[in-house]
């Protein structure tokens, strides 16, 4: 009799756990259609070559794809950006949301949040006033001596970093905003009857806390990185110096030349990484999950 | 002190990302002989209106890329929202089968760059007969994965006390959502709304390459080709509706809800 | 709470301030449709036909000129008239209920049947112009006992119904010592309020009588005007206005290059004006766009040029459209008969032209794709149709003007590569310019091959071979050129000579030493005049294969000569050697031998070749220099002249009409299409340019015909790549270019060549 009623449980159960399937089936329909569907079409590219006769070529896509120096040098430089702009990002704005709980000042909100708002082409041209050759930091330096510099020739990969930050700081922070906002404030009381320090309050209950906001800000930055490809196209047009050759570059180069089978296998060697990546992360987050 | 030190740090930070603001703010004003100096100066030294001139009383297009925007982007929210949400419940609350397996794959098809799904996505919109109409922008972006995501995510962190409390007084799972989840979800809706409208009102790759006509494009599109005299001031005027977005928001967004009014 | 409200106030403020703004605009757009809607014409099929048309089942488009014979009196024999017009007034021409009257034999006749209207007796010595107003009263312009006065009758009868006096006019005469009164009045219009007189002095004047004789108004410089209900259009000089006598300001104008005569047809109720290019029709209110409904060249054989004669020297004075859409075009010639006596002919001829409304087809054959509304091909399009009846080509294009192309290139230049790929374009595509992605274009298979069809096309030896044979890339032809684009040089031969420079062997980095040398001697002359950078863009160019090689893919930036160029031309630079100025540095004393010209120019027939022509004569003149055209200098080895197509056209491999689309494109091949004004460029049809350029020098002594026409073939035909790599170039130059401005001394050499370096490297291997 016991067994009758835990498999009718368990088949409660499930019943009930799918019925979430109803609830993403509106979602799930669109993204088939406009996402998945292309993707896998996308996918089948990367196995031929031509544009009106398509041949099937195996794998030749992918082996000419490594050997390519081009690929090469996007792959690294891509990998680079994103291992040195993501946790510097993160940080950047968990402290900032923290800061600004407390803040009354309205106007530090809205200056953060300013670069993401106004258009990618009056962005840059107010951050090339800033670093070009005679620009206020520069101006600000040849005060100091002969250290006129040229950091968007030279320094092109401190510029890259910088963009980025100041773009996505403000982004980043109204997520981190939201989440710690909903956060009870008798966590703090709590934790405050054992313990003053705030840095551990922030490593022992905040974190674990809004963990699942964390992932979410991770993988936004992670997606922003990329995203910085429009700047970047702005200011150094489509071959910029080696050194932050991207690859949305080899892309997007690659698309012009109406190579598309190059540009998809590159594509999903891409998305094979990354999917790795965010596996771990996943598993990251399912650790730091409160029971 | 610390809370000197961290609000100095947070100015410091305030002012530096507001510099290409006011940079642009300034600039806006200036008459055209003045911006084809290469020497930077901040101030004009004299002001003048002459880019807003041409933009709003000479130029009748600036007025219908600015409806065009705001067009696609209300209608994009106004479907994304109720979507996600949805599926945020459904991710976030159910463990049905396969259900990690397609969360894993909305997060990778996220983050695809845009040129990687671009032919097959064109072919669908073409057969979809979409191709060339304000629909072939809109619908792919209600079905981003991005709010999907961020409503998971943010649904995750929801006390299951909660959840369960409600489903012992009673309730079925629409009403649980309907009633319990919403209300919840203010502050994430908040952040939903300010990020996406952030995307979408600067979004160029989808217009360019799905609109042909150039008067169904959005203002972003237009304000992206650098060789317009209107340039700064337009800047400055597309950005005031996002602003005022992230002010409105911005109160929801941080008013947290206190537990105690549910017990 | 209240900082909500605020901000939803301003908000909502802000959206209210936009829509209504949109809407307000909407409005008036719509506004201006309704207007264009309700012009757009039904021809009136009621007061129909004159016999003739019965006859002669399907008018023919008159496409081709007709020989003339030319014996008087000859009526309609297909698309003309012919009229002894040696009597001034016998050249004007009324219409009245749709029907054309003129003077014959004293008698005003109908000009298709010949019936007579109004007899004109003894007025016809003293008749100095008639007219037949809206209710087909007569009214003639009669001087006697020099006086002028102006008399109305009915038809067909004797006794004048109205007698007008023009006192003041007869004033004006005598003051003006008029010598011929009665050829003084060219042309006269009438209705209830005023009578129009088109007054024939050194410049026309347009005289606005009242019924009474007074002078209510007058304009100077009138060519043509024609009355309607309320108003009255006139064409002054290039500007079409329409103004209501009593008012000062008129209630439109319109600025119309080369016109020449107006119509206003009350059938249409539209304004036809005739210009040097063709007949354009706009709308009574000036509201919309003119419609080009006939143009000279393309619909016709004959053209039109500046002084508004024919191509065989006659001059149009006469401009009449029916409601059965036929436009009449009077083009008058004096022959003279005989030179003791002294005897005049003067015959006017009739040209009829039907045009047709554009009706929307469902069934195009096929389509083209450009990315812009080009001129030209719009043109093309026109005339090819008009010849193959059953074909119907649609013309897709993206943006309005070249310039609204222009400036977002870049967006549509990504747009059309996913379009490439997809399939989703016509099944001809234009293209054109320096940013044609032509290499990669060749390495696919999007387009057809077009090698062997060129080859076996009739004209293949007029056009210009080396063009077409050095556009190919790897033995094949993707893109049929159709215009290219030159630099060329100007250069003073005898000072060459004199310092002992040949020009044929000539490169530009011997250039360079040499001036380098030739700086250090503190020679009087010189080799350039630069003062637009063009050297450093040819020395690359002209040295780009040996610079990078395409097949094996490696960089070779790091040669010697090519170093020492660099090096020497950033010295003379900055030591402002190659100014041409007073204000910029030492100033020429001597002779110099180059001078660069850029090859884009917009092509317009009688601009181009004159002009240059005569700017080189007056230069030559005021320098005492002997400038001649020359093609660029060489590259270090080898020649590898570059120059690069205006317009290109690719068929698509996925086309399901090739053949047909193949007969469009050796159609644009025409001389037809090859010497329109639209083109833009130097034409690939040598021998179509070769007409142009002697059409232009036509009276001109022959020799100097036939050396400049050497110089110029000599400069068409030299050509070694007939396609830009722009990319390349760009990678290459940037960093260099800006090593060479760089007047602090931070960047080096070695720097800006490492990153030309890797520029390139990272194109090559994409």
């Amino acid at each position: 009799m016991s067994k009758k009623r835990e498999i009718s449980l368990k088949s409660y159960r499930r019943r009930r756990e799918n019925k979430g399937l109803l609830f993403i089936l509106p979602s799930l329909l669109g993204v088939s259609i406009f996402y998945i569907i292309p993707f896998f079409r996308s996918l089948g590219y990367t196995f031929t070559q031509g544009i009106v006769h398509l041949k099937f070529v195996y794998f030749k896509n992918f082996t000419d794809l490594f050997q390519n120096s081009a690929f090469q040098t996007a792959l690294k430089n891509t990998g680079i950006f994103i291992l040195a702009g993501v946790p510097i990002l993160i940080l950047l704005s968990l402290t900032l949301s923290l800061l600004l709980e407390k803040e009354s000042r309205h106007w530090k909100r809205f200056a953060l949040l300013t670069p993401m708002v106004i258009p990618g082409a009056a962005f840059l041209l107010g951050f090339r006033s800033m670093f070009d050759s005679y620009g206020a930091v520069n101006t600000i330096l040849s005060k100091f001596g002969d250290f006129n510099t040229d950091f968007l020739g030279k320094h092109s990969f401190l510029m890259l970093i910088l963009i980025y930050l100041i773009k996505n700081v403000g982004y980043v922070t109204v997520i981190f905003s939201g989440a710690i906002s909903t956060i009870s404030k008798e966590y703090l009381e709590v934790f405050r009857l054992e313990s003053s320090s705030g840095i551990s309050y922030v490593r022992r209950v905040l974190l674990p806390l809004i963990a699942p906001m964390t992932f979410f800000a991770v993988v936004i930055a992670i997606m922003d990185c990329f995203k910085v490809y429009r700047e970047m196209y702005i200011l150094y047009g489509d071959i910029p110096p080696k050194e932050i050759y991207m690859l949305q570059h080899f892309m997007n180069n690659n698309f012009l030349k109406l190579n598309y089978q190059r540009l998809s296998t590159a594509a999903f060697l891409v998305v094979a990484v990354i999917s790795f990546l965010i596996w771990l992360l996943l598993r990251l987050q399912n650790r730091f999950r409160p029971e | 002190m610390r809370k000197v030190a961290g609000r100095c740090f947070t100015g410091v930070l305030a002012v530096i990302c507001l510099l290409p603001f006011l940079t642009l703010f300034f600039r806006s004003f200036m008459s055209l002989e003045e911006l084809g100096l290469g020497e930077f100066h901040l101030f004009p030294t004299k002001w003048s209106f002459r880019q807003y001139e041409s933009i709003l009383l000479m130029n009748k297009e600036y007025f219908y890329h600015f409806w065009n925007s705001v067009k696609y982007v209300g209608m994009i929210l106004l479907f994304d929202i109720p979507l996600s949400m949805l599926a945020g419940y459904g991710f976030s609350q159910y463990r049905f089968f396969g259900r990690n397996m397609l969360f894993f794959l909305y997060i990778i098809l996220m983050l695809m760059p845009f040129q990687a799904t671009l032919v097959p996505q064109y072919l669908t919109l073409k057969w979809l007969n979409l191709l060339n109409t304000k629909y072939s922008v809109i619908l792919p972006n209600i079905f981003h994965a991005f709010g999907v995501f961020l409503m998971t995510q943010y649904m995750e962190g929801i006390d299951k006390e909660l959840i369960e409390a409600g489903r012992i007084d009673g309730l079925g799972d629409s009403s649980c959502f309907l009633k319990l989840i919403i209300p919840l979800c203010k502050p994430a809706v908040s952040a939903l709304l300010i990020l996406s409208f952030l995307d979408y009102w600067a979004m160029i790759e989808q217009p360019v390459v799905f609109l042909r006509d150039p008067w169904l494009t959005p203002l972003s599109v237009q304000l992206n080709s650098i060789s317009s005299t209107g340039l700064l001031a337009g800047g400055i005027l597309f950005s005031i509706l996002p602003l005022l977005i992230y002010s409105y928001g911005y109160q929801d967004l941080i008013e947290g809800i206190h537990l105690s009014s549910l017990k | 709470m209240n900082n909500k409200i605020k901000i939803g106030i301003l908000s909502g403020l802000l959206l209210v301030i936009i829509i209504s703004g949109v809407l307000l605009l909407k409005h008036k757009d719509n506004r201006q449709e309704e207007n264009l809607t309700s012009a757009n014409p039904t021809p009136i099929t009621e007061n129909q036909t004159s016999p003739t048309k019965t006859e002669s089942q399907e008018p023919e488009k008159s496409y081709k000129l007709d020989t003339i014979s030319l014996s008087t009196g000859k009526f309609y024999e297909e698309n003309y008239a012919e009229l002894d017009v040696t009597d001034e007034i016998k050249a004007s021409i009324s219409i009245f209920n749709d029907k054309l009257y003129h003077i014959e034999e004293r008698q005003i006749r109908q000009l298709d049947t010949k019936e007579v209207y109004f007899e004109l007796g003894s007025y016809y010595q003293n008749c100095c112009c008639f007219s037949i107003d809206q209710r087909g009263i007569v009214w003639l312009i009669i001087y006697e006992n020099e006086e002028f006065y102006i008399l109305g009758f009915e038809p067909n009868t004797t006794e004048p119904k109205k007698k007008i006096m023009l006192s003041e006019f007869t004033q004006r005469i005598q003051n003006d010592n008029y010598m011929y009164p009665l050829s003084s009045v060219s042309k006269m219009q009438i209705d209830e309020k005023y009578i129009y007189m088109q007054y024939r002095l050194a410049s026309n004047f347009l005289l606005i009588f009242d019924h009474s004789g007074n002078l209510v108004r007058e304009i100077e410089n009138c060519s043509d005007f024609w009355i309607e209900q309320e108003s009255v259009f006139v064409l002054t000089d290039i500007t079409l206005s329409r103004l209501i006598v009593e008012e000062e300001q008129s209630l439109w104008e319109k600025t119309i290059f080369g016109s020449c005569l107006i119509y206003y047809s009350t059938a249409f109720d539209q304004i036809f004006v005739l210009t040097r290019n063709g007949i354009e029709r706009y709308d009574k209110e000036g509201l919309s766009e003119p419609k080009t409904l006939m143009q000279f060249g393309t619909d016709t054989s004959y053209t039109m040029d500046d002084s508004f004669r024919l191509s065989d020297g006659r001059l149009i004075v006469n401009f009449i459209v029916t409601s059965d859409a036929s436009i009449y075009i009077g083009a008058k010639e004096v022959k003279i008969i005989s030179e003791d006596p002294f005897l005049v002919q003067e015959t006017l001829t009739l040209y009829r032209h039907q045009w047709k409304e554009d009706e929307p087809f469902d069934e195009y054959t096929y389509t083209i794709t450009a990315p812009y509304k080009d001129p030209f091909l719009v043109q093309a399009i026109r005339a090819y149709e008009t010849r193959h009846p059953d074909i119907h080509i649609k013309l897709e294009y993206t943006y309005e003007t070249r310039e609204e192309y222009l400036e977002h290139f870049l967006d549509y230049e990504q747009a059309f590569s996913l379009r490439i790929m997809t399939g989703d374009i016509g099944d001809i595509v234009m293209w054109g310019g320096q940013i044609f992605p032509y290499s990669s274009i060749c390495k696919t298979d999007a387009f057809l091959d077009l090698r062997q069809r060129v080859k076996e096309l009739e004209i293949y030896e007029d056009l210009n071979q080396n063009v077409l044979e050095n556009m190919e890339i790897n033995q094949q032809l993707y893109a049929l050129p159709i215009s290219m684009w030159y630099d060329y040089i100007w250069v003073d031969e005898e000072t060459a000579e004199r310092n002992g420079i040949d020009l044929e062997t000539l490169t530009y980095a011997k250039a360079i030493e040499l001036s380098v040398q030739w700086r250090k001697e503190e020679r009087a002359d010189r080799i350039f005049d630069d003062n637009t950078g063009f050297i450093l863009k040819k020395l690359f160019s002209t040295n780009l294969p040996q610079l990078v090689d395409l097949e094996t893919r490696s960089i070779h930036l790091r040669q010697d000569w090519f170093l020492k160029a660099l090096e020497q031309y950033k010295e003379l630079l900055h030591a402002r050697y190659f100014s041409n100025s007073k204000n910029d540095g030492p100033y020429l004393m001597g002779n110099r031998i180059i001078k660069a010209v850029s090859g884009y120019r917009d092509r317009s027939v009688q601009i181009s070749y004159v002009q240059e022509e005569a700017f080189l004569k007056r230069f030559n003149n005021e320098s005492q220099i002997n400038q001649k055209y020359h093609p660029d200098l060489c590259g270090e080895y080898a020649r590898n002249i570059r120059v690069y197509p205006a317009e290109v056209y690719l068929i698509s491999s996925r086309s399901t009409h090739k053949e047909e689309a193949w007969d469009f494109l050796s159609f644009l091949l025409d001389p037809i299409m090859q010497k329109n004004s639209d083109l833009k460029g130097v034409a690939v049809n040598i021998k179509a340019e070769k007409e142009l350029f002697d059409a232009q020098y036509r009276g001109y002594n022959n020799t100097v015909n036939e050396e400049g026409w050497k110089m110029l073939e000599k400069v068409y035909k030299a050509v070694d790549f007939s396609y830009w790599e722009p990319y390349l170039i760009m990678d290459m130059m940037t960093p260099i270019s800006k090593w060479v401005e760089d007047t602090t001394g931070k960047l080096t050499l070695e720097d800006a060549l490492t990153q030309a370096e890797q520029n390139l490297s990272l194109r090559l291997n994409e």
